[in-house]
Formats: C-alpha cells, sequence, structure tokens
C-alpha cells in the first residue's frame, strides 16, 4: 500500500474504474428513464410546469437521493460526505444523460429559448439522477459488498416507508404526465375503482410479504403475522403511495380544474403503478 | 446517516479524485439549476404575443408554401395556436388559409408553413393570430 509501485498501480487502475463507475451510472441512468425521455407530454412539462413547481420537484430529489445513496447507490458508503458525493455525482449523470438523450431526440432546437430548454432538461434530470443511483455498486467490492443491500434488508419502519416513498415516485413518474392516467379514471366506474383498489392493495401485499420473508431467512427480521404485515405495511404503504401519486399529478398539473371526487379517482389510478413500484422497491432497488 | 459502523478498506484519502471531481460539477449544475428555476418565479409574465416572419416561399405540386416563423416573446405557453393568412390584391381578398400550432413556448419560436394556390410574393401577405388555449 505505501510503496510507489502498488501507488502507481492503484493510480492505474482508477483510470479504468472511472470509466466502468460512470459508465454503468450513465447506462443505468437511461435505461431507467428512457421511457419518460421519449414521452411527449414529458417534453411539454419543461414549458407547461410552473417554475414553482420545478423548483419543489428538482429541491425534493435531493433528500430522495441522500437516502437511496445510503440504501442503495452505486458505491457502499459509509458517512453522510460519502452520500453528499453520491448524490450530486448522479445528479450529473442524470442531468448530462437527459440532455444529451433529449439533443439526440431533436427535442433541444436551437430557436427554443434558454427557460424551456433548461426546463426540459431539468424535469428529466430528477428521474435520471434516481436511475444514476440504482447502479449496482462495482467500487465497494471484497469483503464490504452489499452493505448497502443487507441496509435495504435490515431497513427501520420509517427508512421502509422512505423506499415506498421513492419506489412509487420513480414508478409513476413514467406514466404520470400522460392524458391516459386522466382518460383511465373517466373510463372507470365505481366498481373498477373499488376493483383497482383491491388489486392494488393485493399485489402491495404480495410484494411486502416476499421482502419480509427474505429478510426472515437472512435472519434480518424477526417473524411476523400477515395481519401485521398488512396493517402496518400494506395499509401505511397504500396511503403513502396515494400521497405521492397525489404530489406527481400535482406537479405535472394533470388535476387542474378537476374536482374532488375525479382528483381522488386519478389519483387512485396512478396509485397502481406507484403501489407496484412502492412495495416492490424493497426487493428491487 | 452519520453512525455508520466503518468497516471499510476504504477511508477518504482512498476516493479517487475524479469522484470529487464530478460530484462538484453535479453540485454546481444542481445550484445553477435552481438558481435559475428561482428566477424564473420572480420573472414579470407578459400574456403569449406573437411576431409572425414569413421565412420563404417555395412553389410546390400543389401550389405555394409559405415558411413561416412564428415567435412567441410572451411568458406565457400558447397551445393550438390558428393563424390565419391572407392574400391581398388590391385591397380585396384574393385567397385565405391558415396554420395550426400544437404549442408556441414563451421565448420561443416554432416553425410552420401555410398552402395557397396563388403565389404570395406577387401579392400582399397578411397572418395574424386568431386564437389558443392557455394550457
Amino acid at each position: 500500500m505505501a510503496s510507489t509501485s502498488s501507488k502507481s498501480h492503484e493510480a492505474h487502475a482508477g483510470t479504468g474504474v472511472v470509466v466502468v463507475d460512470l459508465g454503468r451510472a450513465y447506462g443505468s441512468a437511461i435505461l431507467f428513464s428512457f421511457p419518460i425521455l421519449m414521452t411527449m407530454e414529458m417534453w411539454w412539462q419543461g414549458f407547461a410546469m410552473s417554475a414553482t413547481r420545478l423548483l419543489i420537484f428538482t429541491l425534493v430529489a435531493i433528500p430522495l437521493l441522500l437516502g437511496l445513496s445510503y440504501y442503495d447507490g452505486f458505491e457502499d458508503t459509509f458517512t453522510l460526505l460519502d452520500d453528499v458525493r453520491e448524490t450530486f455525482i448522479a445528479y450529473f449523470v442524470g442531468i448530462t444523460a437527459t440532455a444529451l438523450m433529449l439533443y439526440l431526440f431533436g427535442v433541444l432546437k436551437p430557436e427554443m429559448s434558454w427557460d424551456e430548454r433548461i426546463g426540459k432538461i431539468s424535469v428529466q434530470a430528477v428521474t435520471a439522477s434516481l436511475g444514476a443511483m440504482f447502479a449496482p455498486s462495482l467500487l465497494g467490492g471484497g469483503e464490504d459488498a452489499g452493505v448497502a443491500g443487507k441496509r435495504k434488508r435490515k431497513a427501520t419502519y420509517l427508512g421502509q416507508l422512505f423506499l415506498t416513498v421513492v419506489g412509487a415516485l420513480f414508478l409513476s413518474m413514467s406514466v404520470a404526465p400522460t392524458e391516459e392516467m386522466i382518460l383511465i379514471a373517466f373510463q372507470m366506474n365505481h366498481w373498477h375503482t373499488l376493483g383497482l383498489v383491491v388489486s392494488t392493495l393485493f399485489v402491495m401485499h404480495a410484494f411486502i410479504s416476499a421482502a419480509e420473508r427474505k429478510a426472515e431467512e437472512e435472519g434480518d427480521a424477526v417473524e411476523t403475522s400477515q395481519i401485521s404485515l398488512f396493517a402496518r405495511y400494506t395499509v401505511v404503504g397504500y396511503a403513502v403511495v396515494l400521497a405521492v401519486s397525489y404530489y406527481v399529478l400535482w406537479t405535472f398539473g394533470s388535476l387542474a380544474g378537476m374536482e374532488f371526487p375525479e382528483q381522488l379517482e386519478t389519483v387512485i389510478v396512478l396509485g397502481f403503478p406507484a403501489g407496484l413500484g412502492g412495495s416492490a422497491s424493497r426487493l428491487i432497488l | 446517516m452519520a453512525t455508520k459502523k466503518s468497516t471499510s478498506a476504504r477511508r477518504h484519502h482512498d476516493i479517487p479524485v475524479w469522484e470529487w471531481v464530478v460530484a462538484a460539477i453535479g453540485a454546481l449544475l444542481l445550484i445553477a439549476v435552481v438558481a435559475f428555476t428561482i428566477y424564473r418565479i420572480g420573472e414579470a409574465r407578459d400574456p403569449a404575443a406573437f411576431t409572425i416572419e414569413v421565412e420563404s416561399v417555395v412553389e410546390t405540386g400543389g401550389g405555394y408554401l409559405a415558411n413561416l416563423r412564428i415567435t412567441n416573446t410572451g411568458d406565457e405557453t400558447a397551445a393550438g395556436l390558428t393563424l390565419e393568412g391572407k392574400l391581398m390584391q388590391g385591397g380585396e381578398e384574393a385567397e385565405t388559409s391558415t396554420a395550426t400550432l400544437t404549442y408556441v413556448p414563451a421565448n420561443s419560436a416554432r416553425d410552420a408553413a401555410m398552402v395557397f394556390t396563388k403565389d404570395p410574393r406577387t401579392m400582399k401577405l397578411e397572418i395574424r393570430p386568431l386564437g389558443f388555449e392557455k394550457p
């Protein structure tokens, strides 16, 4: 370690690591955000979304990225500073990947104002930077491998609700700005709505008990009854998911001019993908 | 978050410089986006207003194509903007045509074209916006 030869060897390996790690982060950012990068309603958000909502959306991304870095992230982190650094790296990767892809898709044009261009890029940079954060660890190999994974399984109750928020936000983002959310809500009658609520709860519970069983097998959790799981995780998780759905729809201005019953129906519609993402996050992310 | 068990062989001095550099650029970009967005919140908001320029006229099989550039000089976006173009000859209306633009965002320009059967180069072409939706 102290000898000059091993240091130069490390430095040499460092260059390769940069390419591999950043490449991985870029790949992950694009993999997770290409559906919305290729959605025109998302491009329109660049000029349709009010600056206030865009600001809140960007600021919301920071604590989400910090938390994700702790539970997941592209390398194992041990101090708050590590998480802060990873957050900014993820944002860098997210915003540059978005700018590049939108440019390549011909979305960004020279006759557009900077308001419009920066709006279009910064809206999508949030999802892309979350995507970058999902890139699996490479640097923290050896005996430290999987610190984040272990942490995820052992996550506290609040930690699990946090992962629910991230998963719900992430999966709902890809469909939330589309016209179909409102259209589906209009197409559904009350029985359909009720059925969708029950289905969402059912699927969420399936994911949650699968994650719980995995944690129990690895000795990271004590055995819990299904009813307790349902009450503490599925029902509370669904409430969190609906709140996230409402926030996302509000951000995209989809609820504007709607009465409360129609708003609730649309929130329930978006709550389906959000619920899938929220409950599967502990297993997948 | 700060009370993590330090089981790592990687300490601070082991973290490659590039990570700090990339993180610093990322932080700057984030601050720039936030600052720009805050600046936009404070901006005065003028309603959508349009300047329409005829960029060129091309003869096509079906007639004449007047290529237009529409610039929205206001701070509000216009959706479904309809334009009406009249060819005037000696004070008389010789031909009318329309064009619709899906979006003309604030402070941005969009291109469109109008089709005429008569040559707009030989007459006076008057184009005006008819109406739009506020998205």
